[in-house]
């Protein structure tokens, strides 16, 4: 493989050896974990005697008595409300990067490198930024008046 | 630069974004005489999308991140455009009343997304492009009819969409992780392609990349093995979407591959090459071979846009040749063939989607039988484009595969392709016999059976007009197609500028050095 | 001292992306299929991330791809709910075995 054409740092590490030393202990307490909990149940399970009944499978003192499956099945509704509520809590990720840099353009007054040789400021973030939210705006309005909004 | 400046290049897919925006909104209107007009608003949107298209001529996108234009974006933006108000027309009744706002809007989106794909020079617009292109055919699906089996076929065509998008764009990563870079081609500075042209693409990450890359867009195309989700979408979706879906994704899917190829400078390792040399074998010969047990005429003309892949995808495997005519030259074959085959195949849908059989859509091959009987400019619009769609001339569909075929003797006898590609034409040849069996059988079912009851006409003057332009672009392309082919040869010159060595070095082993462009 | 490096994310990438599809072939119900696509999809993130990490290159197209894959994956989400309840008013459920109507 041509390792040279690779433009990583972290490439190389494709040829290394992954050293497992320091995995041995961990795997060693894991395996032991494992073997504690089930030599424990295995073992209870043969001494116990076993006797079955509506008493002995009854709720332990202060524990609810149980009414129903709780993987019941939601109401379609909630779909609605699912759909919404990703659409435009996730559209705010795209605030983020431009939050960091309109921060610097408005605070120090710099400007950013365009690709053919000019520059933009703080303004034409703004204004870019405000086509975005009017965009996101036709959204909202089309869903209003589509009544997603309303329970009913 | 002025802002104006820096939109001018993009003005087409503004004039639709609005349009999108004004389409959605209106559709919400309580007036019936406001959702009326969105139709004829979506058509005023579309020619006015021509309109910008033909200004702006001065394609200079250096303010722009990301896009880039050249001859291969301005073909097409106009073959999409023009096709996009057939489309329109064919469609033009299909949404029930109250849901026009979406369905016109989203064909506007898809529409856009297929001018972006042709403009776009960053891996992260191309994988957007796409998903532009085909996120809304999802929706499109199940609003075009309101039975199970519209919702079935949409889910089905969205979770295999979604996956092929997800693979592709895990490819993308490897790609990304190669150059460190997500631009694809730069006159200076970093880019995927001077990454190529440095590294070749035998390194281990390009293969990965452009192989996972490549299968995701395959989906889009419909070529074997990504193929299983088309019959049963176009079975479930309403007849004129199906249109659609026959061309928006794959001209899309064709556009990102000739892009991803031009990249690699057209330089494949053998292994990918070889890959793609079996697909498009299996496409054909699976899409024809099933088509000969369907009887429902949806999935016969399924099967066969899966055939036609395979035939597209030999054009993709010769590449561009430059310096000698059109007939020898595999992309501008490739963008030749797809606007017959999206035309020919708009047509056969418009035509069973202007039937009724006992008010039900027709579909099957025997509720079409009689049909010259009970409309015969409707049969003789069939049989051209089931002519067209087997290539026989005097149709337009014949010089499609003639330049398809013939473009894969232009290697010169000492490359290492020239003899697969020579079986592959061969293999193409013998399958667009068989095809010939079952586009016969529509034919006959039209004309030779007798007609059965119920058999009715329906759609209006929009539909109607539609498809009488689709086959008449047959026959007219078929006399004097010397303009659309020029425009697809000067198309590829842009895309092979980095290939100029590919015929003078074939044969040896080409150095990645050889390929680097300029 | 193991040192971890860009391998290692790669092999997590790969191992969500292998879950991912393996959670699409295997779940019946539309929205663990929508659960796979995810799943893959954040493997992608994963890998952009990573090369961004571990590229000598300047810039953050990576950070900035992988901002679009989410948004994305979220658009995709909305949409596979609206099929989804688009079948549930056909068939009443969104197991997707019980969609039979397509013979293929």
């Amino acid at each position: 493989m041509a390792a040279e054409g690779l433009r990583c740092s972290g490439m190389n590490l494709m040829l290394m050896q992954v050293d497992f030393g320091a995995w041995k202990a961990i795997g060693f307490v894991v395996a032991l974990a494992c073997a504690t909990a089930a030599g424990a149940l295995i073992l209870a399970h043969l001494v116990r005697p076993a006797k079955k009944g509506p008493v002995k499978d009854s709720i332990y003192e202060s524990g609810m008595p149980v009414f129903g499956d709780a993987r019941r099945r939601f109401n379609v509704r909630f779909y609605i409300v699912a759909m919404l509520f990703l659409l435009f809590d996730v559209e705010v990720v795209f605030l983020w990067p431009w939050a960091v840099v309109f921060y610097r353009a408005a605070t120090t007054g710099e400007t950013v490198a365009t690709p053919d040789g000019g520059s933009v400021g703080a303004g034409f973030m703004l204004g870019a930024m405000g086509i975005f939210f009017v965009l996101l705006l036709v959204g909202f309005a089309y869903e209003w008046r589509k009544d997603a909004f309303q329970w009913d | 630069m002025t802002l104006t400046e820096m939109l001018m290049p993009v003005a087409p897919e503004l004039t639709l974004l609005i349009g999108v925006c004004a389409v959605f909104l209106l559709g919400v209107s309580k007036r019936p005489a406001v959702r009326s007009a969105i139709a004829p608003l979506t058509l005023v949107i579309l020619l006015g999308s021509l309109v910008a298209t033909a200004m702006c001529s001065d394609l200079d996108a250096s303010g722009l991140v990301g896009l880039a234009f050249d001859e291969l974006t301005g073909y097409v933006r106009w073959i999409t455009l023009a096709m996009g108000v057939l489309l329109l027309l064919v469609n033009w009744r299909v949404p029930t009343d109250g849901e026009q706002g979406e369905y016109f809007g989203l064909m506007l989106c898809s529409i856009a997304g297929v001018l972006l794909t042709a403009s776009a020079n960053d891996l992260v617009v191309l994988f957007f492009a796409i998903e532009l292109v085909s996120v809304p055919t999802y929706v499109m699906v199940a609003l075009s009819r309101t039975d199970q089996r519209a919702s079935e076929a949409a889910l089905k065509y969205f979770f295999l969409g979604a996956l092929s998008a997800a693979v592709m764009v895990y490819g993308f990563s490897f790609l990304y992780g190669l150059a460190g870079t997500t631009t694809m081609m730069a006159s200076g500075g970093d880019s995927l392609q001077a990454t190529f042209a440095e590294v070749g693409a035998i390194n281990a990450f390009a293969v990965v990349g452009l192989l996972l890359a490549m299968a995701g867009l395959s989906f889009k195309v419909a070529v074997v093995p990504f193929h299983a989700y088309a019959p049963d979408v176009y079975e479930g979706a309403a007849s004129p979407l199906t249109g659609l879906l026959g061309f928006l994704p794959k001209l899309a899917g064709f556009v990102a591959l000739i892009r991803l190829l031009t990249v690699c400078h057209w330089a494949l390792p053998d292994s990918l090459m070889w890959m793609m040399w079996i697909m498009a074998v299996a496409t054909m010969i699976f899409g024809n071979v099933l088509a000969l047990l369907q009887t429902n005429v949806k999935r016969i003309l399924a099967y066969s846009s899966i055939s036609h892949s395979g035939y597209m995808m030999i054009g993709l495997l010769v590449g561009p040749v430059l310096g000698e005519g059109p007939m020898h030259d595999g992309v501008a074959a490739v963008l030749f063939y797809i606007v017959i085959y999206g035309l020919m195949n708009l047509g056969a849908f418009a035509v069973l989607s202007g039937l009724n059989v006992r008010g039900e859509a027709a579909e099957t091959l025997d509720d079409l039988a009689g049909l010259s009987r009970r409309a015969p400019m409707m049969a003789i619009a069939m049989a051209v484009c089931a002519f067209s769609l087997m290539g026989f001339p005097p149709t337009a569909g014949f010089l499609g595969k003639v330049y398809i075929f013939s473009s894969a003797f232009s290697l010169s006898d000492a490359h290492p392709f020239h003899g697969p590609l020579v079986t592959l034409a061969v293999i193409g040849v013998i399958n667009s016999a068989i095809g010939a069996v079952y586009y016969l059988r529509i034919a006959g079912y039209c004309f030779l059976r007798e007609p059965g009851d119920g058999l009715k006409r329906v759609g209006g003057v929009m539909p109607g007009l539609g498809l009488a332009v689709c086959s008449l672009a047959m026959i007219v392309l078929f006399i004097r197609p010397t303009d659309l082919v020029n425009r697809a040869k000067s198309a590829t010159a842009s895309v092979g500028s980095s290939v100029v060595t590919r015929v003078a070095v074939a044969g040896a082993e080409t150095p990645p050095s050889d390929t680097r462009p300029q | 001292m193991l040192t971890i490096g860009l391998m290692h994310y790669l092999v997590l990438s790969a191992a969500i992306f292998c879950c991912g599809i393996f959670v699409m072939i295997t779940k019946r119900n539309a929205i663990g299929i929508l659960i796979g696509v995810e799943l893959v999809l954040n493997s992608v993130n994963v890998n952009f991330i990573a090369f961004d990490r571990y590229s000598q290159q300047p810039g953050f197209d990576g950070q900035i791809t992988a901002l679009f894959v989410i948004v994305l994956a979220a658009a995709e989400a909305a949409v596979a709910v609206a099929i989804c309840m688009n079948l549930y008013k056909n068939i009443n459920t969104i197991d997707v075995d019980r969609g039979d109507a397509l013979h293929g």
